[in-house]
């Protein structure tokens, strides 16, 4: 399992990060989750600058993406990943309080690739990143570049 | 004559006879044939004044000054050429020292080796007719003028300079204001000194309302016309308000006038005066008929310029008014998109922010009775529960709250609609409620609407669900769906045999987070017939509700016809 792939979690909000790490547990999901607390810090996560230019070069397997953020909000980091060519394949899923249509709406037409509300029920936000785990780490392919464990 | 002269072999008879001749005829004369002036018949002498000798001297002084230059050459020319000539000229009767109209005509008498021994001449009264063309030409030219334009003041200007001289030596047309006051608008003379005379003298003495006297006023109060064919001495003088005014008056020399008013629709509009003066005119009635066919048109056109202007400051006025409204409506518009800009972000907000607190509360809630849940006894496991739903109401409130302020905000996509696919699809939707549960539908013909299907789809959901909570104690519940045609509308309604309601709080029941009933008794937000009312107005429609404790409930909302079936 030490071979897994890390998940992004892109969230400011520590209540959440916790009640993710705890259903990601319940799960038992056990790829590593790298938490960075507002957009500014996830790109520079992905684009290895400022805090993160040494970490190691391989990408996450999928940025789960809150859309209130501090600094860069969370459609303005989605925008910036799929205008980029390198990045552009990487999946991203918006994971967010909002069921507003225009966040929805703006976010698929950014190109995301997966749109979750956040349920209000523990056993349903357990149950609904089960499904993204489950899909996103283990049961999808990564397009070429985003590198995939491939003993998994 | 040449057969006279044949027949008269005499020469003293010859003229005996001619003179018999010449004094039957009126106005004749022989001259010599040089133009030298030898007879002139008795009448033409009584109607000059002149003896014969004045008019072999100086016939020119009875004949209009202006009309001398012409008659003069003219006369020349035919001594000259020996050829019969003709002249229309004014000449003055003694009488009365008026000048008329005359065609004036000299044939040369020639003896038997061709000289002229004799100019034979005669004069034809022709001032009626003259004076009657002119009239008409005048009047012809002065109604065309009144037509042509809405700019009465100026046209009527125009007729009084139209008026002088073929009419009269002064015209003046004066109207009478709002407040019963005349106003000079035009007075006309052929001489611009004597017209800036008249302004003057009409400055210095206006006219006077009171004053009996005052013609103008006079004709203004009776509505009656007045035809003076001879100015009397003391008419003039009962007129002057002083001897200076009185000086002034005589030195005009005015004769003879016409003074008439100007009506349309039965109201005096002002005056129209004419007055002969040096002319020598005289009025007569076949003037004054001619001056109040003119009056008429004069009248009326005024009275047409002035409806007209009437209509056209009621338009501008009502143009600037619906300018204003519009811009009003602008506005408002405005402040509206403002306000809802800000509401949209203000449920923004909540959707984010709000939601994300309770959310949370209910996660760790869970999470603590997972981990300590066992440890726990039942009383504090019960606390959880509670904080737990407590804060689940809580985000269905926000869930509820965004959804009906999101229902206000959506713009509406009509399309039509069928009911009976459209019940049968919320019943699937909820099969879970009537598990266990033998409910009776009732559901009519229902006819398709235009409507926009997903909103149409909440608001039959919603009554539905309340139909099928509040029938939840009904050992036999029953769901009636009917629907009436009428003229312009369509009347749904859904009843049911629940648990019915209190009539006096009908109008609370599509009031947001309006309850009747304890959470405990029949769960809810109390957003639903909020939500229900605010999809049917947006498709201008009315909800209400009718009701008994214990009887059941019936909910109607009604959908307009559309207007365009393509819509």
């Amino acid at each position: 399992m030490n071979e897994l792939k890390r998940i992004l979690l892109v969230e400011d909000s520590t209540n959440d990060v916790e009640l993710i790490l705890a259903a990601f547990a319940e799960i038992k999901l056990a790829n590593e989750v790298v938490v960075v607390n507002d957009g500014q810090a996830a790109l520079d996560y992905l684009y290895r600058t400022g805090a993160y230019a040494e970490r190691e070069a391989e990408l996450p397997i999928v940025v789960l993406l809150d859309i209130k953020l501090p600094k860069l909000d969370g459609l303005e980091v989605l925008a910036r990943l799929k205008n980029d060519p390198a990045l552009k394949l990487l999946p991203v899923v918006m994971l967010t309080s909002s069921r507003e249509d225009r966040d929805l709406v703006r976010s698929y037409g950014l190109g995301v690739n997966a749109y979750v509300v956040k349920p209000v029920g523990f056993a349903e936000f357990v149950a609904a990143l089960r499904e993204i785990g489950l899909f996103w780490a283990v049961v999808n392919h990564p397009p070429p570049g985003v590198a995939r464990d491939p003993s998994a | 004559m040449d057969h006279v002269t044949a027949l008269i072999a005499d020469s003293r008879e010859r003229d005996e006879v001619l003179r018999t001749i010449a004094d039957a005829v009126p106005y004749m004369w022989t001259a010599g044939p040089d133009g030298a002036i030898h007879y002139a018949s008795p009448s033409w002498l009584a109607y000059t004044g002149l003896t014969l000798e004045q008019t072999r001297s100086s016939w020119s002084t009875i004949i209009h000054p202006d009309d001398l230059p012409s008659i003069a050459s003219v006369r020349v020319a035919g001594v000259e050429s020996g050829k019969p000539y003709e002249a229309l000229c004014r000449i003055r009767r003694a009488s009365d020292r008026t000048y008329r109209w005359f065609i004036t005509r000299a044939t040369p008498l020639r003896n038997a080796d061709g000289h002229i021994v004799r100019w034979l001449g005669n004069a034809i009264d022709i001032d009626e007719q003259k004076r009657a063309a002119e009239a008409q030409e005048f009047l012809a030219a002065a109604t065309e003028t009144l037509v042509s334009s809405l700019d009465y003041e100026a046209t009527l200007r125009q007729v009084a300079r139209l008026a002088v001289p073929r009419l009269a030596d002064w015209c003046a047309v004066d109207l009478l204001d709002p407040h019963g006051s005349l106003h000079r608008v035009a007075v006309t003379h052929p001489d611009p000194a004597k017209e800036a005379l008249a302004w003057a003298l009409l400055e210095r003495y206006p006219p006077n309302p009171d004053d009996p006297n005052d013609g103008l006023y006079r004709v203004v109060r009776s509505g009656q016309p007045e035809l003076v064919p001879d100015i009397p001495p003391e008419l003039i003088e009962l007129g002057a308000r002083d001897a200076e005014h009185l000086r002034i008056i005589r030195e005009l020399q005015l004769r003879s006038y016409i003074l008439v008013p100007l009506t349309a629709r039965g109201r005096v509009l002002g005056t129209f005066s004419l007055i002969a003066a040096e002319s020598g005119r005289r009025y007569t009635p076949k003037d004054l008929t001619l001056v109040q066919d003119l009056a008429r048109s004069a009248a009326l056109a005024i009275d047409n310029a002035r409806l007209f202007r009437d209509v056209q400051r009621s338009t501008e006025q009502i143009q600037a008014l619906n300018e204003a409204l519009e811009a009003r409506v602008r506005e408002r518009t405005a402040e509206l998109e403002e306000a809802n800009q800000e509401l949209e972000s203000f449920c923004y907000s909540v959707s984010h922010d709000l939601r994300a607190p309770l959310r949370h509360v209910v996660g760790f809630a869970q999470l603590l009775a997972r981990r300590a849940g066992p440890t726990l006894d039942e009383q504090s496991q019960g606390y959880i529960t509670t904080i737990s739903e407590a804060a689940t109401q809580g985000a269905r409130l926000v869930d509820d709250l965004l959804d009906f302020s999101r229902l206000g905000r959506s713009e509406l996509n009509k399309s039509s609609v069928a009911l009976p696919d459209l019940i049968a699809s919320v019943q699937r939707e909820l099969a879970s409620e009537c598990e266990g549960r033998t409910i009776t539908w009732q559901i009519g013909a229902l006819p398709p609407v235009q409507a926009d299907p997903a909103l149409l789809r909440i608001a039959c959901k919603n009554l539905l669900s309340n139909a099928l909570k509040f029938t939840r104690p009904q050992p036999e519940p029953r769901i009636e769906i009917t629907a009436e045609l009428r003229a312009t509308e369509l009347e749904l309604c859904v009843r049911d045999n629940g648990v019915g309601f209190d009539p006096q709080f009908e109008d609370k029941l599509f009031g947001v987070f309006q309850r009747l009933h304890s959470a405990e008794e029949f769960e809810g937000t109390g957003i639903g017939l909020a939500n229900v009312q605010r999809i049917i107005a947006r498709h201008g429609g009315r909800t209400w509700a009718k009701g008994a404790v214990g009887l059941g409930a019936a909910f109607f909302f009604t959908l307009p016809h559309a207007q365009d079936p393509s819509q």
